[in-house]
């Protein structure tokens, strides 16, 4: 059963048009990843879905009704992590718990109970008298984290959660993520990482411009591209003459160039590398390095957009 | 409900976690009362004494007029019978030789003491209104039509004809009123004793036919009157129960209706730093809208503004020994000055979320307060201030909020700032009324709230 339906949304803001007509549903119990760069138009995605902000066009639905015409019913079972610490820094861990937890509609014994559990899974039992702002960048965020799960939503969106965090707090929240999708929550998770996506995500969206370029599993959309592998020339300097005499060679099927990076996705196994190493020879092109690379999403949205996801 | 009760608290656990906030709420009033009261506060004393109340006096009638018709009536009826020829002419000596107009402005009014408490300016009557209307006199006394005739019946014959005098005075110089119509009271009090000291002496003289002694000795009878004027009226001066208010008096109401402002200043930024810290986006997934944020502010903001007021109150008593009278007013004017100052707030708090940056708040705290504490007498004394810049105080929250304090504090009654009361709440509901308006402005709030995008 489909928990979130989008049907033709469309988002402008003036004639900016941050969300141009995407359809996309979320399945119940699944982790589902929206991958796309920066100005893709993710963020407005979830907070239309989030209620923060209304489609110019189009209809999202939650369980079948309208968000639109009955915004309490989403809100009411929610969670949601802004990409940014949205927290109270003055306060203590402790008193953004409650306050948070009061706004979701907990009370005594039950709100105490949810905060002692929240705080063992975000890890800052021993932390939580002090101010937040006192924290590391990491704990803050798994307080973040941690607020938005103090009611045991049915469906959380996370918007970058781990962004400009460290190894071991980014390993921690998608441990967190995994855990509550095993526990029967649905996750919407938004990232421009593409290793989180491929770890933890059920199925994929990827936006680019405001548009849904591409829809499945990691697996199905690999297999978009008829590619058993991707070599990554680094390069002094790009010649497009160069590029020319590799887009002619049988065996690749497409070329894209990123700064002083050539990504050349090739169709079958076998030795082109005498041939590629010609062409650079022909062209006076100096290597400086080399790399071969199964197909990924990254190789996807490259063949996709003909640029990188951290454009 | 009860997630703007949440909000509430919230609000003030990060005031209570905010040291420079509750330092410039709380410890800077106190320091400043401090200071001002020692540089200033014998200045403030020194000007209270020295200001005379500009008075204006209207005489509506025509003196020369009614002597004259004063004296057609002393050749007819009763009068004629009673004098002779010599005590006649004598008479008509002694009447030319008094103005009862002199007698009240020159004698009176213009007499050692009186005349450093009073500055009078005769005027007609179209004049003196205005100028009461526009506050460049205080009071306006008016000696009326048939004044002169009717004071030369009760000083120069057995009768006695009734003269009302009128005082105008200005609603915002209630006090000053009052002291002018003591002035006038005692005045015809010293007057109603002459003229039955007089009628007796005529009536004793009568008896004895000795009447036009008591007519030929008039003129001294009318000076011994005038002569026994001045000790009267200040004496009734000081009857009044005017209550002294000093120098730390003053500046601790005029500091604390300076720094609730900055209460304004504070809340006004609260809004839009939720907005900036993404907590207001966090809120209104959860279902809180931003209606229930800004009444929870402008809850907050107005049991900030009582807090604040009521603990400047109590350090004040200690710290200066203010000892503050009227304990259930001032209650009254915290509650009205904080709906005042949670309304301003919020204004300032909604311009700023819609244009996204603290700049209002910034010049309302750096600029604006400063100017208002200058008009609204924070700093000097209102009577100090050139009249041009004085007319300012009743439109500024802080003007009257120091008005209805000191007012209170003189011992005035509730009465006297129920004006002030209504004013507080008139200037909070014409504020939510722009709130509002500006909430609906192009396309309203919700429009504005594309940070995440």
């Amino acid at each position: 059963m489909n928990l979130v339906e989008i049907q033709g949304v469309k988002k402008h803001f003036g004639e900016i048009h941050a969300v141009d007509g995407i359809d996309m549903h979320v399945k119940k119990g699944e982790i589902l990843g929206l991958l796309g760069p920066n100005g893709a138009g993710k963020s407005t995605t979830i907070s239309m879905i989030a209620t923060l902000l209304e489609p110019t066009e189009g209809t999202i639905l939650f369980m079948g009704e309208s968000i639109q015409a009955d915004p309490k019913q989403i809100q009411n079972v929610l969670g949601f992590v802004p990409q940014e610490i949205a927290l109270y820094p003055t306060l203590t861990g402790k008193e953004n718990l409650q306050f948070w937890g009061r706004v979701y509609g907990l009370r005594g014994g039950e709100l105490r109970e949810r905060i002692s559990e929240i705080s063992k899974v975000i890890g800052l039992e021993e932390r939580l008298k002090d101010r937040v702002d006192t924290y590391s960048g990491g704990m803050k965020r798994r307080l973040n984290i941690g607020v938005a799960l103090l009611h045991k939503p049915a469906f959380i969106i996370m918007d970058e959660p781990t962004v400009g965090i460290d190894p071991q707090s980014r390993s921690f929240i998608l441990d967190t993520v995994r855990e509550l999708r095993d526990q029967g929550s649905t996750v919407l998770y938004t990232t421009h990482y593409i290793e989180e996506v491929e770890s933890l995500c059920d199925r994929i969206y990827i936006m680019d411009h405001g548009k849904i370029i591409a829809e499945g599993t990691k697996e199905s959309l690999t297999e978009m591209i008829d590619a058993s592998e991707v070599i990554r020339l680094s390069v002094e300097t790009v010649d497009p003459m160069l590029i020319t005499t590799l887009q002619e060679l049988k065996f690749v099927e497409n070329v894209v160039v990123e700064e002083n990076s050539i990504f050349l996705t090739v169709k079958e196994n076998g030795n082109h590398y005498q041939s590629i190493m010609n062409a650079l020879k022909e062209s006076g092109t100096q290597l400086k390095g080399m790399d071969i690379q199964k197909p990924s999403l990254e190789t996807v949205f490259l063949y996709l957009t003909g640029r990188g996801l951290r454009d | 409900m009860i997630r703007i009760w949440e909000i509430i608290k919230k609000d003030f656990k990060i005031i209570v976690s905010d040291r420079k906030a509750l330092f410039i709420i709380l410890a800077m009033p106190l320091l400043l009362t401090g200071i001002l009261s020692m540089a200033l506060g014998g200045s403030f004393e020194e000007s209270g004494k020295r200001t005379a109340i500009p008075v204006a006096l209207v005489v509506e009638g025509d003196a020369e007029q009614d002597q004259e018709r004063f004296l057609s009536l002393l050749d007819s009826g009763p009068l004629k019978a009673s004098m002779t020829q010599d005590s006649r002419a004598e008479l008509e000596e002694a009447i030319r030789d008094f103005s009862p107009i002199a007698m009240f402005q020159e004698d009176f009014l213009g007499s050692e003491g009186i005349d450093e408490l009073v500055e009078l300016t005769v005027m007609d009557r179209e004049m003196a209104e205005a100028a009461l209307d526009a506050t460049e006199v205080r009071a306006v006394i008016v000696l009326p039509k048939y004044y002169t005739y009717d004071m030369y019946m009760n000083f120069f014959t057995p009768f006695r004809n009734q003269i009302e005098v009128e005082v105008l005075g200005h609603t915002d110089y209630q006090y000053t009123l009052r002291i002018i119509k003591e002035f006038v009271n005692g005045f015809f009090q010293v007057i109603n004793t002459g003229v039955i000291e007089k009628n007796v002496l005529l009536s004793v003289g009568s008896l004895a036919g000795e009447s036009e002694v008591v007519y030929e000795n008039m003129d001294e009878i009318i000076k011994g009157f005038v002569g026994s004027m001045e000790g009267v009226q200040i004496q009734e001066l000081q009857g009044t129960k005017r209550v002294h208010v000093d120098g730390f008096t003053y500046y601790a109401a005029a500091m604390l209706a300076m720094f609730v402002l900055f209460t304004a200043g504070f809340g006004s930024r609260s809004l839009l730093t939720e907005k900036q810290d993404h907590t207001a986006n966090r809120m209104q997934s959860a279902g809180v809208s931003l209606l229930d944020m800004m009444v929870g502010k402008w809850i907050m903001m107005v049991g900030l503004t009582i807090c604040q007021m009521v603990v400047l109150f109590i350090f004040s008593r200690f710290a200066f020994g203010v000892r503050w009278t009227s304990p259930a007013g001032l209650l009254i004017t915290s509650l009205v000055v904080g709906m005042a100052i949670a309304s301003l707030g919020t204004l300032i708090s909604l311009i700023s979320y819609r244009s996204n940056n603290y700049k209002v708040a910034n010049l309302f705290e750096s600029v604006i307060v400063q100017v208002m504490a200058i008009l609204g007498g924070s700093y000097i004394p209102l009577e100090v201030l050139p009249k041009g810049l004085s007319w300012v105080a009743p439109f500024t929250i802080n003007g009257l909020t120091l008005k209805a304090i000191i007012t209170l504090q003189r011992g005035f009654g509730f009465s006297s700032v129920l004006w002030i009361w209504a004013a507080l709440l008139g200037i909070s509901m014409g504020l939510l009324l722009l709130v509002f308006g500006l909430s609906r402005w192009k396309g309203g709030i919700q429009h504005e709230n594309h940070s995440m995008a």
